[in-house]
């Protein structure tokens, strides 16, 4: 048979889409793609106003976003880490972007701390392997994953967890030394004086947590060193799942 | 004798071509769902455009007796994907026009 050209066109056709579809994955990479939930705590006595809170992944289209619905509300607790959904499928966070203001202390805050990859990746093949994947709500159907809880504290500090079924791990601790803002990063509809710009992002905070925060509320608590209790407040769920 | 070779040969490459047609069809569908991130209604837009194109190319390369039917499903999804695309403009513009 003496193959025409219209077939010869849908034979390259057909080669192009197979080309195209394994470039696609690989440059997806699948294989290193992980179902993880991650979200910000702060203690009720230390509000903070975000000014960017993001993670940054081996792909630059990964939209690894960070649940502050809570710290942004100024009802976040200390150990707090919301509701657990996953989107797709993510790259592992390399690096974490923080950029806040604290209400107690009127100051700013901002860094970009390198996470230990080598750690968090070993962190969740060993979770699959001893069954401590946690289920994350997903639209569609559930998928079981990691939960990353980044927790900020007085004078910098942050701490970031990496939380499973009976499992907790610090997998980085860092100090941020504060910053004074430049002009442009204390723009809010328009641009404003430091004490404006912290009196306008903080002005949802109610009096009474004003109040007690001015009377020194929990100035000497060691928030860092503080059991979260996660593993406690949820085995009794777990148990009853497995 | 050499004009039967030639219909044989013919009618061989028509049902290559309606094969290769669905392979095409399938291995698009597989490239845009590859990595599942891509948004639906254009994944729809451009498979919808690509058939058409292949059926296309069918109803112009074959002609005939026994080959109508070809021209004639090209000609139905033609009308089709008109009137979606119609109806799709309009309701972009008709979206435009609550934007205000």
């Amino acid at each position: 048979m003496k193959i025409n050209i219209l077939n010869k066109g849908y034979i390259a056709l057909a080669i192009l889409l197979v080309a195209g579809t394994i470039y696609k994955i690989i440059a997806y990479k699948t294989w290193a793609r992980y179902d993880y939930y991650s979200a910000i705590c702060t203690p009720q006595s230390y509000p903070i106003y975000l000014q960017a809170c993001y993670f940054i992944t081996a792909d630059a289209d990964d939209l690894a976003w960070i649940n502050d619905e809570k710290v942004n509300d100024f009802r976040s607790e200390w150990g707090d880490e919301g509701f657990p959904e996953a989107r797709d499928p993510l790259r592992l966070p390399e690096k974490l972007v923080l950029k806040y203001a604290a209400y107690s202390e009127q100051k700013f805050y901002s860094d970009t701390l390198s996470l230990p990859v080598d750690v968090i990746q070993k962190v969740f093949k060993e979770a699959a392997k001893k069954n401590q994947l946690d289920e994350l709500f997903k639209s569609g159907q559930n998928v079981k994953g990691l939960k990353f809880l980044v927790g900020v504290v007085p004078d910098g500090q942050v701490v970031v967890w990496l939380r499973g079924r009976f499992l907790e791990q610090v997998i980085l601790k860092a100090k941020i030394a504060p910053k004074e803002p430049r002009s442009d990063e204390m723009y809010f509809e328009k641009p404003l004086s430091k004490s404006a710009y912290l009196n306008t992002v903080f002005e949802g905070l109610s009096d009474s947590l004003k109040t007690k925060i001015k009377s020194g509320w929990d100035q000497h608590a060691n928030y860092l060193d503080t059991p979260t209790h996660y593993i406690d407040q949820n085995k009794d769920g777990w148990k009853s799942i497995h | 004798m050499e004009e039967n070779e030639v219909q044989s040969n013919k009618q061989k490459n028509s049902n290559l071509s309606v094969a290769l047609i669905f392979a095409n069809l399938i291995l698009a569908v597989l490239f845009f769902s590859a990595t599942g991130v891509e948004k639906s209604e254009e994944t729809v837009i451009y498979l919808a455009t690509g058939f058409l194109v292949l059926q296309g190319g069918y109803a112009f390369t074959y002609h005939g007796k026994g080959y109508r039917v070809g021209k004639w499903l090209f000609a139905i999804a033609l009308v089709i994907a008109l009137s979606f695309y119609g109806l799709m403009w309009y309701a972009t513009q008709l979206g435009k026009a609550f934007a205000h």
